[in-house]
């Protein structure tokens, strides 16, 4: 096999309890590289595209890349891919910390589940041993209680876990998926498959390194990496202040949604809800994931006041906003409870957030009232009702019920103009950075394979000024321009495709990791020089096969959009524009040899061989 | 001369410890010319504001002259007297 991988994939039928190895295949690995990219080509090839996403037939991939668990820096993520129950189609999330070089070490390159259990049930990876385990007791148990109640009674301190809490149990279709006791894979409500399978946790023990074909160079290349990360002021601002450093400098430019989306300006709540106030509050220490140097994630402990008590894994940006500024909250310490409540239950903070100031707006219209709410007064800012609504969503009781399953399905249920309330696209709730400050975004949103999502293509990191030289992104384009933005947003999906196959932290991109590190890294962890034009024709594969996995449900240009509210300014002038979508798809199809219903064409399938 | 509101957001406020700084520049002077003769002044933020590689001012910085954002060079945005410039560095945003 190439370095890099341990070329074996495990696969799982839960209603058989039946366990298989089977190689990966090179096929595979020429052509979709690791990660996103395998998992893409599983599913396409393997699964029925109508299947019910909540039924047994679907499929549940986990998948890791040819630099999980290497030493290479940022190199300790893995992915997880299905058929989303939340969104109808393709579903990835990715989480980092130590569980995807885990599961390299116990010699796995992946694991496909299908099926469902009879019984709850929990998978236990001990290197060559592969047991499924009974796992009644841990269900209705939350994610911390959980790992840390199987790492005792495994008597294996140093095992990593993945865990759904009860919202999974309980098919939320906001599920998340958590892995070490935070580490989120919060997007597509994955964790709701997981418990649509009676799939509780798997657990993971290995011991064996992961190969390079030259050992030598790797490790030369990982000293110089780590040195220009080490040094780099990006590095140091994650570490000191994580994503949510950002939270001043993006409210200010008009990227950070306020009150679900109406309002773009709010100085004092976004310096309340900074990474750098976070440090001097709350902040115990930065948490770095498996053989990175930046430690962007936080370590919290609330001393004093209502929260007291309050500790583990801190709000990152995305957090801070959607269950801060999106709720017109300005307190921390609240943000860190829910956020903590959330890792609990098992919900992704970013949907929930939504879920939540959908409702706060429906209230606020009259669309919902104190019968549907069952007495709880939904208003901006509160913070009892927003803890409390997040707890109806976790138990999925009352209007939680609803609220679990997303907006895009909430607002089908309460009817009336509900749906002008709900900002998602393709039903994954908008992530927090506004296409309305940032035209790239508004085209990386409508066109994501996943839906609404910003790191798929994190073009927006370009409007910012962080350049891609070797892309030919040598210069910061005005935010503000429609032209050039459609080739940007495909470099940058397809370039983004690669990063989450091999698999890479992206914040690296931003401290000093460049494309030429990447090839030669790949070179001397597989064994085969890429030349940049293989790496972009690889990403463009990746996203290809995503997007017929999805022509095949029937999306198409109509469902290519944006919610109606952030196809129009909210102010004229200096910090929001039309995002022109039009203007921007039409070009971007063309481009893409896609026809004029967003569908590859023939030619472009043959040229990237699929 | 003219007198120009600095404000810094961020870490480059937690770097100098100061939100707020009042500013006297020539005329008709560039941000530029703003950031390389005054704010350059300040040894802490120096990283934050120069490109380790090129030595020259970052690209990503974010820059707002009043509250309209920066889009052309930093040669050519010229400030006025009264002006507020308010100055943030970029950082992945999860």
């Amino acid at each position: 096999m190439l370095g890099g991988y341990k070329g074996r994939i495990l696969r799982v039928n839960l209603t058989d309890l039946r366990v298989s190895v089977e190689p990966l295949k090179e096929e595979y690995v020429k052509k979709f590289l690791g990660g996103t990219g395998i998992a893409a080509k599983i599913l396409y090839d393997e699964l029925d595209p109508h299947v019910d996403p909540l039924s047994p037939w679907n499929k549940l991939v986990f998948m890791t890349g040819p630099l999980t668990g290497t030493l290479a820096p940022g190199c300790g993520r893995f992915v997880i891919a299905s058929k989303s129950p939340l969104t109808g189609i393709w579903g990835e999330s990715g989480s980092a910390g130590y569980w995807g070089p885990e599961l390299k070490f116990a010699g796995y390159d992946g694991i496909i589940f299908d099926g469902k259990a009879e019984n709850p049930t929990y998978l236990w990876l001990n290197n060559e041993n592969v047991e499924l385990k009974d796992a009644k007791h841990l269900w209705g148990k939350d994610t911390i209680e959980t790992e840390n109640k199987l790492k005792s009674e495994l008597k294996e301190p140093r095992s990593r876990i993945v865990t759904i809490g009860p919202a999974g149990e309980r098919l939320a279709k906001i599920a998340c998926i958590v892995a070490d006791g935070g580490g989120v894979a919060g997007r597509c409500g994955l964790g709701a498959v997981m418990g649509s399978k009676n799939l509780k946790a798997i657990a993971v023990r290995g011991t064996e390194r992961v190969e390079v074909a030259d050992e030598t160079t790797f490790n030369d290349l990982v000293k110089e990496i780590s040195s220009i990360m080490e040094n780099s002021p990006r590095t140091k601002s994650l570490r000191s202040y994580g994503s949510a450093g950002s939270m001043e400098g993006n409210e200010a430019v008009g990227d950070v949604p306020i009150k679900n989306w109406t309002i773009n300006s709010w100085p004092d709540g976004a310096k309340k809800l900074s990474g750098q106030h976070m440090a001097k509050t709350i902040l115990k220490r930065p948490v770095t994931c498996f053989a990175c140097p930046i430690a962007c994630k936080r370590e919290i402990e609330i001393k004093s006041g209502p929260y007291a008590g309050v500790k583990g894994k801190g709000p990152e940006y995305e957090t801070c906003a959607s269950f801060g500024t999106l709720l017109l909250i300005d307190d921390i310490g609240v943000v860190a409870k829910a956020n903590d409540l959330c890792t609990r239950y098992g919900i992704d903070t970013i949907s929930c957030g939504s879920a939540i100031a959908f409702a706060y707006e429906c209230y606020e219209k009259g669309l919902i009232t104190n019968e549907d709410t069952e007495g709880i007064n939904l208003s901006w800012g509160d913070h009892e009702s927003f803890l409390k609504m997040i707890d109806i969503i976790g138990k999925r009781e009352g209007i939680g019920l609803i609220l679990g399953d997303g907006v895009k399905l909430a607002s089908e249920k309460i009817g009336k103009d509900a749906n002008k309330f709900a900002i998602h696209v393709k039903g994954l709730e908008m992530p927090m950075h506004d296409p309305r400050a940032y035209k790239s975004l508004a085209l990386g949103y409508a066109t994501s394979n996943r839906g609404a999502c910003h790191l798929q293509a994190a073009s927006h990191w370009v409007e910012r000024g962080t350049t891609f030289p070797e892309l030919g992104l040598k210069e910061k384009p005005d935010r503000f321009a429609s032209e050039g933005k459609a080739k940007m947003v495909i470099d940058m999906q397809d370039f983004m495709a690669v990063i989450d196959s091999l698999i890479i932290c992206k914040f690296t991109l931003t401290c000093g990791y460049t494309l030429s590190h990447l090839l030669r890294l790949v070179e001397a962890t597989i064994g085969y020089k890429m030349t940049v034009d293989e790496f972009m024709r690889t990403g463009e594969r990746i996203f290809n096969i995503k997007r017929l996995f999805n022509n095949r449900l029937g999306i198409s240009r109509k469902d290519d959009t944006l919610p109606e509210r952030i196809d129009k300014p909210l102010s004229v002038g200096t910090k929001h524009r039309r995002p022109d979508l039009g203007l921007m798809l039409d070009e971007y199809y063309q481009l893409r040899g896609w026809d004029e219903e967003g569908k590859p064409k023939p030619e472009k399938l043959t040229e990237l061989e699929l | 001369m003219i007198r120009i509101h600095i404000r810094l957001l961020g870490d480059l406020r937690e770097a100098i410890g100061k939100e707020k700084i009042e500013i006297n520049l020539p005329n008709n002077s560039s941000i530029k010319e703003l950031i390389e003769n005054k704010l350059l002044r300040y040894e802490e933020l120096k990283d934050h504001l120069i490109d380790p590689t090129t030595k020259r001012i970052r690209t990503d910085i974010i820059i707002l002259i009043n509250e309209r954002s920066i889009e052309s060079s930093i040669e050519s945005e010229r400030v006025k007297d009264g002006d507020t410039v308010t100055l943030a560095s970029v950082v992945a945003g999860g």
